[in-house]
């Protein structure tokens, strides 16, 4: 089982020390929820583009990050703001019953979906009685 | 020590224009009492002769979003359907919300309606505005005959 990978790929120049040490960060709004073979997060990312999205496995934590244009929207001359802006940042403790190696994740029209698929031994099972 | 003339009523308006304020109030408080619905939040800033505004609307595909522009009034709508219709869903956590939305501006006078451009790009849609370029008004000499 690897502990470490980025499951989507990741354009290596973006500079994220730099923006972790110097920018806003903020918790995107998330959904969780199961089915019978999978667990779903799915998470608002408003303003992010494809490839400023990182998900990454770390030690049993599932982190989802993603950088907006910084630059050009805290320069802005605004005359209505109701978001609170910055770049997205949250970390969510994986339980054991979720097998790693299968994540899964994919971004469209400004939401990220992650699916973990359960380890075998945890979905529901049917036992037959003879 | 000022004199005012006195008003029998005066107190009674008062009282009438508070008990209005409060319904105003909660008219426009309604929606956010309404913790399931959806609301874009909504920036609107200005960059040299234009106004852009930007709406949040994650998760929504471009089809399902409307903008016009009536009589200086320009309308935002759409609907943010839920992950999955078709199952019960088990939620273990759930903090982004659905719904259809609607929201409205009214423009400014300079606005010129001809030239507003839209784009959605990464759960974002960006309206560019321009404003019309006033004319300096020309100088003219009236002859005093």
């Amino acid at each position: 089982m690897t502990d470490e990978k980025n499951i989507v790929k990741v354009v290596e120049n973006n500079n994220w020390e730099e923006a972790l040490e110097n920018e806003t960060w903020v918790a995107p709004k998330t959904n969780i929820f199961e089915t019978d073979d999978n667990y779903f997060l799915t998470a608002d990312m408003p303003g992010v583009s494809r490839d400023n999205i990182k998900v990454e496995l770390e030690k049993g934590s599932l982190i989802i990050m993603g950088k907006i244009d910084y630059q050009n929207v805290s320069t802005r001359k605004y005359i209505l703001r109701e978001n609170e802006f910055g770049n997205f940042y949250r970390k969510f403790n994986l339980s054991d019953s979720i097998d790693s190696n299968k994540i899964d994740a994919k971004y469209e029209n400004g939401q990220l979906v992650v699916t973990l698929p359960k380890h075998e031994r945890v979905k529901p099972k049917n036992i037959v009685i003879n | 020590m000022t004199l005012v003339r006195l008003k029998p009523m005066r107190e009674f308006d008062n009282k009438h224009n508070l008990i209005q304020k409060y319904f105003d109030d909660l008219a426009t408080m309604k929606s956010s009492f309404n913790e399931n619905a959806f609301s874009p939040k909504i920036n609107i800033s200005e960059k040299e002769n234009q106004l852009i505004i930007n709406a949040e609307i994650p998760g929504v595909k471009k089809e399902n979003l409307k903008i016009t522009l009536q009589d200086n009034i320009l309308t935002i709508e759409g609907e943010k359907k839920n992950e999955s219709e078709a199952n019960e869903i088990k939620y273990l956590l759930s903090e982004r919300n659905y719904g259809s939305f609607k929201r409205s501006f009214t423009l400014q006078e300079n606005i010129d309606s001809d030239k507003v451009k839209a784009k959605f790009e990464d759960g974002v849609l960006s309206i560019t505005l321009s404003k019309i370029e006033e004319k300096a008004p020309v100088e003219k000499v009236i002859e005093v005959k």
